[in-house]
């Protein structure tokens, strides 16, 4: 089915549009929190969350890509689930000190969204500069936590030129956003 | 600014180019061409078993030899 479609479904409140959904992004919602989680379980609880969030959030959303959009709710999810994970083995100072920081960050939370809005868009203009297999592999890389032996392979590369690949676009990320006045 | 603020945000870019990036698409294309690459190898398996064949059973597939010199040997 078009995701055109299964999100006329999602506006319909018809909860075909789960189905729908799981039948064709099932698999990629799971790579996405596995690689970010590397538990399966986990993952299945991510990707049912997933449809949970698409479900609440369309309408009024329409998104113009499901697929970035759904994979997009699924990473970030998942890496909530990774923080809340790794904070149940840290210690009472490290969860204490958390909880101070939220206090600070009350004060500062408009400047704070400002900060990350101006960041996405920095980080936006500097992917679109890159050339086509550049952004794949960064993104593939940043975005959905691949491992370099597994980008390698799938583009008949050698790891070390996927790391110096990767290495040089870095630098330039950090010359970009320098450039676009965000502090490092 | 931390390494967590940019790989968080990187989360939030647009869904385009989330999509672009798809490693799973790239994976089922890899499969494709393998697929593809497969049958095409046992394409030109069969027209060479065929052409063999073809070669070795039917011999005289042009015209046929004149048989009537031998017609008055005697076995």
């Amino acid at each position: 089915m078009e995701d055109k479609r299964i999100i006329e479904l999602f506006w319909e409140r018809s909860e075909t549009a789960i189905e729908e959904t799981a039948k064709k992004y099932g698999r990629y919602l799971r790579y996405i929190a596995a690689n970010v989680l590397g538990d399966e379980l986990d993952s299945e609880e991510i990707e049912n969350g997933t449809y949970l969030r698409a479900w609440n959030s369309i309408p009024p959303e329409k998104p113009n890509s499901l697929k970035g959009y759904l994979a997009a709710i699924c990473r970030n999810l998942a890496c909530n689930r990774y923080n809340a994970n790794t904070a149940k083995k840290r210690g009472e100072r490290e969860l204490a000190l958390d909880e101070l920081s939220e206090c600070v960050a009350d004060s500062s939370q408009d400047s704070d969204l400002a900060e990350a809005f101006s960041l996405r868009r920095a980080i936006e203009v500097f992917l679109r500069s890159l050339d086509t297999r550049t952004r794949i592999i960064f993104l593939q890389r940043y975005f959905y936590t691949c491992p370099v032996r597994e980008i390698a392979e799938r583009y008949g590369m050698k790891e070390s030129t996927v790391t110096m690949l990767l290495f040089r676009t870095r630098k330039k990320l950090k010359g970009h956003l320098m450039k676009e006045g965000i502090d490092l | 600014m931390k390494n967590d603020d940019i790989y968080r945000e990187l989360g939030n870019i647009d869904p385009d180019l989330i999509a672009e990036a798809d490693p799973t698409a790239t994976m089922v294309k890899k499969k494709r061409r393998a697929r593809r690459t497969l049958a095409v190898i046992a394409a030109c398996f069969s027209v060479l078993i065929i052409s063999a064949s073809l070669w070795l059973f039917v011999p005289y597939s042009g015209e046929l030899e004149d048989l009537s010199r031998y017609s008055e040997s005697e076995y």
